[in-house]
């Protein structure tokens, strides 16, 4: 699958697309899996082209971007909605995509930054409070603000 | 939205800035358990020691005293606050998250604290009389703070020249250790000679278990090995020692001791990757032309493998590596203030388990 330029990537919804090599090896589970037939990467075709798209924008940039600063390509690339963000994030770590990670990581910490309180928080993620009201008020209290 | 793996909720929360990260204590039962884990503190830790960070005590009106600038490579300029001391302090050092601070109305009285959890910790008074003998004007000459994040402990070195009562000074050299675990103040004696200058007292550098200062005359850094309580001297590279017409400081990088070399166009940054053989490499060598106007007044405060701060008298830049690109993240209007170099610190954002 090396020999040629590039490579040949099956998606679970079993789309063949073909990525350059350079690119698909921005992957660390790819790099890993080369020698293996069959890569089938088990995540959907919409989102698997998503990773490839930023993948390939950060080997034009010849990893010139500081790691940290999302560039205003990325920023848009992120503004997408919870469940394509969680499919991105999915899809990076199993592909282990360092870059992808680190800004979809970035991006979420940015969303639950801009939550005004705790009750945003779990509306945004669609998280269930299991907290017993005493034992909240508890908790507040003790970290008011001090340390962790 | 499908539940992200608990790997995965770790990675986010390790990029919050504190503030909003002890909100998330009280999301859910897991998130609670996730952030209060030994396990996130190290990874939380690691996260941050990638973002460089300079703190600045700016001389304001008596009100703003308190308060410091922090300029963050990420996040831009915000304010932060040492009100929470419940007294008048002057920033002494900064090391891994902590500050050593000491009380300007009460000779003596040093705190350590975390400006970012508002943690702090009044250290007791240390009994012996040489406190208030450092000569030349009672005020230690060197403050020292060593913060070890993995073993959750610090010390903090008062050391200077003493005068006995009654008598000249005669080059002893007092060194007052405190240690955390312990919460004692022990001391040792010792004769040197050294110099220091202004920035030479403020950037210490703790690696490698020791202290690091720079001495005056750049002939060498001069090393306190808290282990053995013992200090010893490091040579500067040839080229740092018998350059002329070149200003020198010591940083930290990455967990290495670095010197920043500036001459009239170039800065040169050499890093000891090699510890025990006590080896040193130019890593790079940066044209300071578009800057030109600048160089007389520009001083290094932080910095790691990928940039690196700068402060002048009234403005803060950062220089990145990778891209060779400079950028202003600070400046300030007010030129009656004092430099900004004069007591600009590099800072990072840590926390630490809860005992």
């Amino acid at each position: 699958m090396l020999s040629s330029k590039n490579s040949a990537l099956e998606s679970k919804d079993n789309e063949i697309f073909e990525v350059e090599e350079s690119i698909a090896i921005q992957s660390e589970l790819i790099k890993t899996m080369a020698t293996m037939v069959n890569s089938k990467a088990y995540v959907n075709e919409r989102n698997q082209m998503g990773c490839w798209k930023q993948a390939n924008y950060h080997v034009e940039q010849n990893n010139k971007i500081v790691d940290e600063e999302l560039s205003d390509w990325e920023s848009k690339f992120f503004e997408v909605d919870m469940d394509d963000l969680h499919e991105l994030f999915m899809a990076a770590n199993y592909l282990e995509i360092e870059s992808l990670l680190n800004g979809v990581a970035k991006r979420v910490a940015d969303i639950i930054k801009a939550c005004m309180n705790v009750e945003v928080i779990r509306q945004t993620f669609g998280i269930n409070n299991d907290f017993a009201a005493q034992q909240e008020e508890e908790i507040r209290k003790l970290n008011s603000w001090n340390h962790i | 939205m499908g539940i992200f793996p608990d790997e995965v909720i770790l990675q986010i929360l390790a990029r919050l800035p504190v503030k909003p990260l002890f909100k998330t204590k009280t999301v859910c039962k897991l998130w609670y358990r996730l952030v209060s884990d030994k396990y996130f503190i190290k990874l939380y830790n690691e996260v941050s020691a990638k973002n460089p960070m300079v703190l600045i005590e700016t001389s304001g009106s008596p009100e703003s005293r308190s308060s410091l600038v922090c300029v963050d490579n990420l996040r831009g300029v915000s304010e932060v606050s040492l009100d929470f001391l419940k007294d008048r302090v002057k920033v002494r050092a900064s090391c891994n998250g902590l500050l050593c601070c000491s009380s300007i109305p009460d000779k003596g009285v040093y705190y350590v604290c975390n400006p970012m959890t508002r943690d702090f910790k009044l250290l007791p008074r240390c009994r012996e009389r040489p406190v208030t003998r450092f000569y030349p004007d009672g005020e230690a000459t060197l403050v020292g703070l060593a913060c070890d994040v993995s073993k959750n402990k610090f010390n903090v070195v008062l050391a200077g020249y003493h005068r006995t009562f009654g008598h000249r000074p005669d080059g002893t050299f007092i060194c007052l250790i405190f240690d955390s675990d312990s919460n004692k103040w022990k001391k040792f004696v010792s004769h040197r000679d050294d110099h220091f200058t202004h920035m030479n007292k403020n950037q210490v550098v703790f690696v490698n278990g020791a202290l690091h200062w720079l001495t005056g005359s750049c002939s060498y850094i001069l090393a306190l090995d808290l282990d053995y309580d013992v200090w010893r001297k490091i040579s500067l590279p040839d080229e740092v020692s018998y350059g002329t017409g070149n200003r020198v400081y010591l940083l930290d990088s990455d967990g290495c001791l670095s010197l920043i070399q500036i001459s009239d166009a170039w800065m040169n940054i050499w890093v000891m990757k090699d510890y025990e053989k006590e080896v040193w490499y130019m890593v790079d060598r940066v044209s300071l032309r578009c800057i030109r106007g600048l160089v007389p007044g520009i001083f290094p405060i932080a910095q790691t493998g990928e940039c690196i701060f700068l402060a002048t008298h009234k403005q803060v830049l950062v220089y990145h590596q990778k891209s060779r690109v400079w950028k202003e993240m600070y400046s300030v209007k007010n030129s009656a203030s004092l430099p900004l170099w004069f007591s600009a610190y590099a800072f990072r954002s840590t926390i630490f388990p809860s005992d």
